[in-house]
Formats: structure tokens, C-alpha cells, sequence
């Protein structure tokens, strides 16, 4: 074979049409490319497609998870969105409410250091070191003034109760 | 003859009816396009003794797949590449190569980057009787097919894609899933290495 693309000579190759393949452009090596492959397409037996379409139903029918293919990927498109959301939102509005009282400087309820800084210093409570279940007329004590003694006046008598 | 955008605005329809369940559809789309998937599927090594299977699977995942098609926008081709929306050939050829290969890899028989002899190349089954002129391009034709079915599959498939399926060079790549430079190269390869299994197989004797 002769592969220099200039010869001329009587053993240069010629396509079936008669041209060289050698000297060919592009777009032409293309169309011939187009023109052998659209024939073979073509030649496709009559009744193939209807057969494989067929076919191609009949299998998704009979494959459960190609026959619930659908289904499922509409319904798992959803299904893992709430667990996953829910936490997170839950998550996210816990984060922005202890975000917002640290902002501000002030939470809810009094608690923490503020409580501790009130009470003075060598503050002893009166009833350190009491165990409150040892007796029970000191329990009776302690209800006696647990309540009453802040500010209120209790008369037993009035209440009437024991005449 | 319907232009080839109508039948590309057409194959969209026809793939959201088939969204919808509609089997009538779904049979027009399998007339219209399996010729062309089967001479897809043939040029993968290995693929062509069973290239009917390999259609009907291909055929059955568009029908289970199909609800996940977005349609695009628009139906101009260039309007969508600027869009970078696929239409339904470019979706389908996606999917029918993606199936392919992983068919050649369950098959064992995944042979990328090897040629075929000129003699093992597969041959255009047709014997027809014809007058002169059919002759000839039938001659032609086998010619280019033998010729084709010894370049190595990716360039044969990168050929395939451009000059017979039609699409684009920056279609072809993302079908193929490379970059239109890498697709270039092949197609400038590919073409290289058919003009001489060309001139080889006409030096050497057509029959």
C-alpha cells in the first residue's frame, strides 16, 4: 500500500465511488460516515419495535421495583425530607431564642450569678445543719412560720373553725 | 419532511405524554429511534451479538425514568445549549450509553481503547440485489462500516454521536461525559484513523 497522501500513482487507493479516502475533507468523510450508518438503522426488520416496546412493558410490569419505580421516586422525594427537617428547624429555633436572651443581657428567669451575688457575705442560714425530718414538732414550727410570718396576720380564732 | 426541530420539539411531547403513562407514546418514541440506538449499541465491543436486549433495557429504563425528564424550556437547540438544557435525544443517548457500558462491565468483556482487525470488524449484512449505482454505495457503506468497526470505541462512538446521531460537538461531550476538547481530539483522531482503515481496506480489497 502507498500511503503518501500525494501520490498519483496506479496503486493509490480509490474509494468505491473513486475517491481517495487519503484526499477526502471532513464534512465528506462524514456524510459517508452518516450514509453507512443511516442505511444500517434502516434496515431495522419491520416489527422489531413494536416487539421490544412490548417487551420493554412487560418487564417493567413484571419487575416490582421497576413497576413501582414511579411511585417510589416521587414518594421517597418526600419521605426523607421531614425527619431531617423537623430536627433541624427544631434545632435552628433553640439556637436563635438562647442567641437572642445572650444578646440581650437578660434571661427569663433569675438565675445564675444575679441569685448568688445577692445573698452577703457570712450569711449563715438559720436552719444549717437541721435535719428538717428529725422532729416533727419542728416541722411543725417551720409551718407555723414558712409562710405565715412574711407580713401576713394569722389568728387562729378567727377563722372560727374550731367553735 | 418535518425539519429536524419539529421532530426534536415532537420527541418532547412525545416524552412528557410517556411521563404521563401514555404507552402510545412510549411505542412512537421506541419506532423512532430504535434503528439508530441499535447502531449505537453495536459499536460498543462486545454489545452487537445481544444489541436487542441491550435496546429493550435501554427502552425500559426510559419508561421507568421518564417522569425525572425535565422538559426544556425552550425548543430551539442552541437557545438550549445556552441553557444548558438537555433535549430528549440528548437525555435518551446519555442514558442508552451509560447503559451500555455498565452492560459491557457486568459482561466482562469491556475492551475500551482496543481496535479490531480489519478482518474481525463486523461486516454490513446486506445482499440485496440492486442496480450499479445502489451497488456502489452499498459497497460504500460496508466499506465505512468495517472501516469504523476498527477504531478503537471511543472514537468510534465520538464519531458516531456528530456525524450520524447529528449533535453537536458540546452535546456529544456530555453525552460521553468528557469535555469538548477531549471530544475534539477524539473525533480528530477517530476521523485520522478512519481515512486510513480506509485506504487500508480499498488497498487490501473490499470483498
Amino acid at each position: 500500500m502507498n500511503s503518501s497522501p500525494n501520490n498519483t500513482g496506479p496503486d493509490q487507493p480509490d474509494g468505491p465511488d473513486g475517491r481517495d479516502p487519503r484526499l477526502m475533507t471532513e464534512a465528506e468523510l462524514d456524510r459517508w460516515v452518516h450514509h453507512a450508518m443511516a442505511d444500517e438503522a434502516a434496515a431495522t426488520p419491520p416489527g422489531l419495535s413494536q416487539q421490544i416496546a412490548a417487551r420493554a412493558l412487560e418487564q417493567v410490569q413484571s419487575t416490582p421495583e421497576q413497576s413501582g419505580g414511579r411511585a417510589e421516586v416521587r414518594s421517597t422525594g418526600r419521605s426523607w425530607v421531614w425527619p431531617v427537617l423537623w430536627p433541624s428547624a427544631a434545632s435552628v429555633a433553640v439556637s436563635a431564642l438562647m442567641g437572642f436572651f445572650a444578646g440581650t443581657g437578660q434571661l427569663p428567669v433569675p438565675l445564675g450569678t444575679d441569685l448568688l451575688n445577692a445573698i452577703p457575705p457570712g450569711y449563715v442560714a438559720p436552719n444549717a445543719g437541721v435535719d428538717p425530718w428529725a422532729d416533727t414538732d419542728l416541722l411543725a414550727g417551720l409551718g407555723g412560720g414558712f409562710g405565715f410570718d412574711a407580713g401576713l396576720s394569722f389568728d387562729p380564732t378567727m377563722d372560727g373553725g374550731d367553735e | 419532511m418535518p425539519e429536524p426541530e419539529d421532530i426534536a420539539a415532537s420527541d418532547d411531547r412525545l416524552m412528557a405524554q410517556t411521563a404521563r403513562g401514555d404507552r402510545q407514546a412510549f411505542q412512537t418514541l421506541v419506532d423512532r429511534h430504535l434503528g439508530r440506538s441499535l447502531v449505537i449499541i453495536r459499536g460498543f465491543q462486545g454489545l452487537a451479538p445481544e444489541a436487542e436486549d441491550v435496546a429493550q433495557e435501554a427502552f425500559t429504563k426510559l419508561w421507568v425514568k421518564a417522569p425525572q425528564w425535565q422538559p426544556p424550556a425552550v425548543t430551539g437547540r442552541d437557545e438550549r445549549q445556552a441553557l444548558g438544557q438537555a433535549g430528549f435525544r440528548t437525555w435518551f443517548h446519555r442514558l442508552l450509553i451509560n447503559h451500555c457500558i455498565d452492560r459491557q462491565r457486568r459482561l466482562g468483556r469491556r475492551r475500551a481503547h482496543q481496535s479490531v482487525s480489519l478482518d474481525d470488524a463486523p461486516a454490513l449484512a446486506d445482499d440485496r440485489d440492486n442496480p450499479s449505482d445502489q451497488l456502489l454505495a452499498q459497497e460504500r457503506d460496508k466499506t465505512v462500516h468495517r472501516a469504523m468497526g476498527a477504531l478503537p470505541e471511543r472514537q468510534r462512538l465520538a464519531l458516531t454521536l456528530c456525524a450520524f446521531e447529528g449533535h453537536s460537538n458540546a452535546a456529544a461531550a456530555e453525552i460521553m461525559g468528557i469535555g469538548v476538547k477531549a471530544l475534539e481530539a477524539l473525533l480528530v483522531r477517530g476521523r485520522r484513523q478512519l481515512r486510513t482503515a480506509l485506504t487500508d481496506f480499498m488497498a487490501n480489497g473490499s470483498s
